[in-house]
């Protein structure tokens, strides 16, 4: 995207360094009062609604919002607006029903993580929950947190214009080292300050460009017709499709809503917030920001459809239309947000992989009894560790990263989602179905994307159920040598073994590849945590 | 030719959205939860 002037440039990249450099600010300020572990992991719990709203929905929504949500109804017109009431529906379960349930609890149980809050609420004597808990949300996260570091690295070379590997590396690194820096300095109460400033700027963005380019276009009318006048399928909910795409495409949009329960950067918000009464109020500005983000970018879509007929890559598309539509500082401060809604989702999941370290394991589960200030340096060395290796990571291997992304929301979704809801509701659910839960949720995943695959590359997945059971296996052998295993703990491997192969023949044979793998997942891993709770009770 | 959006893509792309936005309003201002906290 070199359409930019050079003088236009030099604004641009203004712009983008005062924003930068406002995210320092913010972090140097919240440092200032970070002084231990609940600071550090939870800010306190002192967040008000507008920080914890808006921060839980920013760190929610990725690069995907602004590049991918904008590319779907770019490509399939109003059809493509699938996801928006999936993931509406998504916002309203997390905002009305676990929000104040889980703030409740976490401050009735003093629980500083998700995974705290999960095993304190079921009891979880020889750690086997909080080690599987984490070791699901580290892979998870690492992943997505590379992702979205490649992604950020794409967004700076695009916009400074720098062509080339030189301009991606430059990007992955500035991007990764400021997010660091934040997010290492000043723990939750940064990060949430952060999310605030830039998730503001996203909604702002993506308000004020759709209905730009709409009024650029001659309005609603202007724009219905044009895209008629192109295709008349994108005036239309199913996009001309019938039968089983349909259906896909239907549930697969609802379907990304149910991942939003299970992700611990999000609901973390929530356990931060100050009292009821500011959760309250964060369920409207949550659901206002939901909207207007999603809607925003869809009409982008629409009318970058209309107005960017040549237009190659569909996500560039909110790109484009700031740098053609909009004086070059609003054309940088646009591209500061698209910036900004990867980063704010970077500094949140790179919090949660380090407070999985910190907190999880070095301090509850091997039992190392830290004092606020060792507490809070863990936490920082932690978040530099797991942010370099995300630089590495997205340095190295592009492709694999990518699959990692859509995996990760379907495998977090999944293995606490269903979780987070039962501890919510509170009822018949003991520590040995919650183990089963999240090994079925992470299993069916798994199966799923690689079933999807199998037609393409048959010889490469037929030994996958082998490798499923030799897995299990492991996962027993360790357990037994150990010691650390239950009765109720086999059984849980055990369901989700049979949860996995169930999930692996049922694509096989009915070649459900359309529907998204969360939404089996997510009612497979649901259905083992409450058989597995009915049969097995807790020795202890 | 004048084109129109079908009646699924109004609910679909401003009914639904709306509807919920109200809905949020609503609880805000006269909400179980927020006659609870008051108490």
């Amino acid at each position: 995207m070199n359409e930019l002037g050079t003088s236009n440039l030099g604004i641009v990249i203004s712009v983008m360094i005062l924003y930068l450099a406002v995210l320092l600010v913010i972090a140097w300020a919240a440092s200032r009062r970070t002084h231990g572990g609940e600071d550090f992991h939870l800010a306190g719990r002192s967040l008000g609604a507008w920080t914890a709203g808006i921060s839980s929905t920013a760190s929610s929504e990725s690069g995907w919002v602004t590049l991918g949500a904008v590319g779907m109804t770019f490509t399939h017109g109003i059809a493509g607006l699938w996801f928006a009431p999936g993931c509406l529906l998504g916002y309203l379960v997390n905002l009305y029903f676990v929000a104040p349930r889980l703030r409740a609890l976490s401050v009735e149980q003093d629980s500083l993580t998700l995974t705290d809050v999960l095993t304190k609420r079921w009891g979880d004597p020889r750690n086997v929950l909080r080690i599987t808990a984490t070791l699901i949300i580290l892979v998870c996260m690492m992943g997505y947190v590379a992702a979205q570091m490649t992604a950020a690295g794409k967004a700076f070379s695009s916009t400074m214009g720098i062509p080339g590997k030189t301009g991606y590396l430059l990007g992955v690194i500035i991007g990764a080292i400021v997010i660091i820096i934040v997010t290492s300095l000043g723990g939750f109460r940064a990060v949430a300050w952060t999310d605030l400033f830039q998730g503001l700027l996203v909604a702002i963005a993506l308000f004020a460009l759709p209905i730009y380019a709409v009024l650029h276009l001659g309005g609603f009318g202007a724009l219905i017709s044009g895209l008629g006048k192109i295709d008349p399928n994108y005036l239309s909910a199913t996009g001309g499709q019938a039968g089983a795409a349909l259906f896909g495409m239907v549930v697969g949009g609802l379907g990304i809503g149910l991942g939003y329960p299970g992700m611990p950067h999000v609901v973390t918000r929530y356990m931060a917030t100050r009292n009821e009464n500011e959760i309250r109020r964060l369920r409207l500005i949550g659901m206002m920001w939901g909207v207007t983000v999603f809607y925003g970018a869809g009409l982008a879509g629409l009318a970058g459809r209309v107005l960017l007929p040549s237009l190659e890559d569909p996500e560039q598309t909110l790109m484009v239309l700031a740098v053609k539509l909009m004086h070059p500082v609003l054309a940088g401060l646009l591209l500061a947000a698209i910036i900004s809604a990867i980063l704010s989702t970077v500094s949140s999941q790179l919090l949660v992989a380090a407070s999985s370290v910190s907190y999880d394991i070095v301090e509850e589960a091997l039992g190392y009894e830290a004092d606020d200030k060792r507490s809070l340096l863990l936490g920082r060395i932690t978040v530099a560790i797991v942010g370099l290796l995300g630089i590495l990571v997205a340095l190295s291997e592009v492709r694999l990263v990518f699959w990692f992304v859509l995996f990760a929301w379907s495998g977090l979704g999944a293995a606490f989602g269903p979780l987070v809801l039962l501890a919510a509701i509170g009822r018949g659910v003991t520590r040995h179905g919650a183990l089963a839960g999240m090994l079925t949720g992470v299993g069916v995943t798994v199966a799923w994307k690689l079933g999807r695959g199998i037609s393409d590359n048959p010889e490469a997945f037929a030994k996958v159920w082998w490798q499923t059971i030799i897995a299990a296996a492991l996962i027993l052998m360790i357990g037994r040598i150990s010691k650390a295993f239950e009765a109720g703990d086999i059984a849980a491997v055990f369901a989700a073994l049979f949860m996995t192969l169930t999930s692996w023949w049922l694509v096989q044979r009915w070649g459900l590849y359309n529907l998204y793998e969360l939404v089996p997942a997510f009612f497979f891993a649901g259905a083992a945590t409450l058989a597995v709770s009915a049969v097995f009770k807790p020795e202890t | 030719m004048e084109y129109h959006l079908s009646f699924g893509a109004h609910l679909l792309a401003w009914v639904f959205p709306a509807i919920l936005v109200l809905a949020a309003i609503a609880d805000l201002i006269w909400g179980k939860y927020a006659r609870k906290d008051k108490s």
